[in-house]
C-alpha cells in the first residue's frame, strides 16, 4: 500500500528551478534513501512532502497518513536553547499533540540521562541530534522524513539509529532519508533515489543496486559524479 | 497541560520584564528624568502627577509587549523551533492560534504588573488624589489595548518571521503615524482617529470616554483595523514557504 506519491513535483524559487518534475512513491514499511550532491534539492523535496514548502507544480498524495502522523528532522531546526532537554521534550511533544509518557527511561536509552536537566544551548551537536532522534522515535508517527539524520552522531549513535529504523520498519512505518553518507543509506534503505540539480537521475531497489553496481557510492559516481563539476579545495 | 503552558508563558514573561526594565531605564535617563526626580523627592502626588504616572507606566507596559512578542516569535523561526513544530504535525492555524492565545495571556500579565506597580506607589506615596473609577478604566484599557497591540505584533511576526523586518514594520508605522498626527493634528479632524493615535490619546487621558456609548467609535475603528491585519498576515503565513 502506497503511503506517499509524488506526481511531477516541481519547485522554483524566483524562477530558479530547484526541483524538476520529480515523481516517486513509497509503500508502507519501506525505507527510501535519497542521495545527491549539495544543492540537488533533497531537503526541498522533504519540505514539500511535510508541507513546509508548497510545490510550484505537481502533487503530493498522502495515503493512509495524515500530516499529523509525519515526523521530521531537518538540519536547520532546533529546540529552544534556554530550556532544559526534558522541558523541551515535554513542551514539544505536548504541542504536537503526543501523549504524555515517562521521559526518564527514554533519556537513558538515548544516552542523555545525565544532561536531561541541562539547558539545550550547551548541548554538543551530537547530543542535539540525539534529542532530535528521541523526539521523533518516541512519538507514534507513521511516516519519517529525515534530512541528514546521522550528521554529528558518534558510532554508537549511528548503530542505535540503524536499530531504531529497522525495528520501526518492522512495525510498518515508512522512512524517507536524505543523506550524503552513501554507506549509511545502503545499510538501512530498501530503495534509492539519486537526484542531481532537482532531477531524478535514477530510482532503484536494493536488489537492482547489488545487481548493477558494487555499492551505492559507485552508483553515485557513475550516475551523478560525471555530471557534477570537479571540486578542488 | 497548565504546566506546559506555564513553561511557554514563563519564556515570554522573562523577556517582557527585561524589556520593560530597559524601557524604564531609557525613560528615566532620556525622557522623564525631571518628572521622576520630582516624584521621588516630594513623595506626594496630585491629579496631574497621578495622570503622568498612570500614562507613563501604562505606556511602558504596553509598548514593551510588541517588542517581546516580535523577538520571541521571530526567534522561534530563526532557530527553526517553529518549523520543527509545523513539520512534525502542528497545523499552521494551530500555531497561529497558540501565539494569539499567548499574547492574550501576556496582556493579562501586563494588567497584573500595572496593578502591582500602581498599588505599590499608592501604598508608599502620600496622595491628595485618588480616583477608583480612573484606575478601573485604565486597567481595562491596558488589558484591551495590550491585546490590540499584541495581536498586531503576533501578526507581523508571522508575516515577516524576521525580527528586523517585524520591528521595522511595527515601529516605523507607529512613528510615521505619530509624525502625521503631530504634523496635521489641528487642520485635519480625521488624524485623531488613526488607530495608534487613538490608542495613545485614550491612554494619555486626552479623550477619556465617559459613557459606554463613547467606546463605540474607538471600537469601530480599532477592532476592524486589528482584524484586518490579523486576517491578512495569517492568510499569507498559511500560504508561505517556510
Amino acid at each position: 500500500m502506497q503511503v506517499i506519491e509524488l506526481k511531477n513535483v516541481s519547485k522554483q524559487y524566483r524562477s530558479k528551478p530547484i526541483l524538476n518534475r520529480v515523481s516517486f512513491s513509497l509503500n508502507k514499511g519501506e525505507v527510501l534513501g535519497i542521495l545527491g550532491p549539495n544543492g540537488a534539492g533533497k531537503t526541498t523535496m522533504l519540505k514539500i512532502i511535510c508541507g513546509l514548502v508548497k510545490p510550484s507544480n505537481g502533487q503530493v498524495v498522502l495515503n493512509g497518513v495524515t500530516p499529523t502522523q509525519i515526523a521530521t528532522i531537518f538540519e536547520d531546526q532546533r529546540f529552544l536553547g534556554q530550556l532544559s532537554g526534558i522541558k523541551n521534550m515535554k513542551l514539544f511533544l505536548n504541542t504536537i499533540g503526543e501523549k504524555e509518557f515517562s521521559f526518564e527511561k527514554k533519556f537513558e536509552q538515548f544516552g542523555l540521562a545525565e544532561s536531561k536537566t541541562v539547558k539545550y544551548k550547551v548541548y554538543s551537536s551530537g547530543m542535539k541530534k540525539r534529542m532530535d532522534l528521541m523526539s521523533i522515535f518516541v512519538s507514534g508517527k507513521r511516516l519519517f522524513l529525515l534530512d541528514e539524520p546521522t550528521n554529528g552522531l558518534d558510532i554508537d549513535g549511528i548503530i542505535a539509529f540503524n536499530k531504531h529504523v529497522s525495528s520501526l520498519k518492522n512495525e510498518k512505518r515508512s522512512f524517507v532519508i536524505a543523506s550524503h553518507h552513501a554507506l549509511e543509506l545502503e545499510k538501512v534503505c530498501d530503495f534509492f533515489l539519486l537526484i542531481d540539480r532537482g532531477t531524478v537521475v535514477s530510482q532503484m531497489s536494493k536488489e537492482e543496486l547489488v545487481r548493477n553496481f558494487d555499492s551505492l557510492e559507485s552508483a553515485y559516481r557513475s550516475l551523478i559524479r560525471k555530471n557534477v563539476q570537479q571540486i578542488n579545495f | 497541560m497548565i504546566r506546559i503552558a506555564s513553561i511557554e508563558l514563563t519564556k515570554y514573561v522573562r523577556a517582557y520584564v527585561v524589556i520593560i526594565f530597559c524601557f524604564v531605564l531609557l525613560e528615566i535617563i532620556f525622557l522623564t528624568r525631571v518628572d521622576a526626580k520630582n516624584l521621588f523627592h516630594y513623595g506626594t502626588f496630585d491629579f496631574e502627577t497621578f495622570k503622568t504616572l498612570n500614562s507613563t507606566f501604562s505606556t511602558l507596559l504596553i509598548s514593551a509587549i510588541p517588542m517581546t512578542i516580535i523577538l520571541n516569535i521571530c526567534n522561534e523561526f530563526k532557530n527553526g523551533y517553529a518549523l520543527k513544530l509545523i513539520s512534525n504535525g502542528l497545523a499552521r492555524v494551530s500555531y497561529c492560534k497558540s501565539k494569539f492565545i499567548l499574547s492574550g495571556a501576556l496582556a493579562t500579565v501586563a494588567l497584573l504588573l500595572y496593578l502591582l506597580i500602581i498599588s505599590y506607589f499608592l501604598l508608599t506615596h502620600t496622595t491628595t488624589y485618588f480616583d477608583k473609577n480612573l484606575l478601573i478604566s485604565s486597567s481595562i484599557e491596558i488589558l484591551l489595548f495590550s491585546m490590540f497591540l499584541s495581536s498586531i505584533a503576533v501578526s507581523l511576526s508571522l508575516l515577516f518571521r524576521s525580527w528586523q523586518y517585524a520591528i521595522l514594520g511595527y515601529y516605523v508605522y507607529t512613528i510615521i503615524e505619530a509624525f502625521v498626527a503631530g504634523r496635521f493634528e489641528e487642520g485635519t479632524p480625521w488624524v485623531k482617529y488613526l488607530p495608534f493615535t487613538l490608542v495613545t490619546s485614550i491612554f494619555e487621558l486626552r479623550a477619556v470616554p465617559e459613557k459606554l456609548v463613547d467606546y463605540l467609535l474607538p471600537a469601530s475603528i480599532l477592532i476592524p483595523f486589528c482584524l484586518a491585519i490579523v486576517w491578512v498576515c495569517t492568510h499569507f503565513f498559511k500560504k508561505a514557504d517556510l
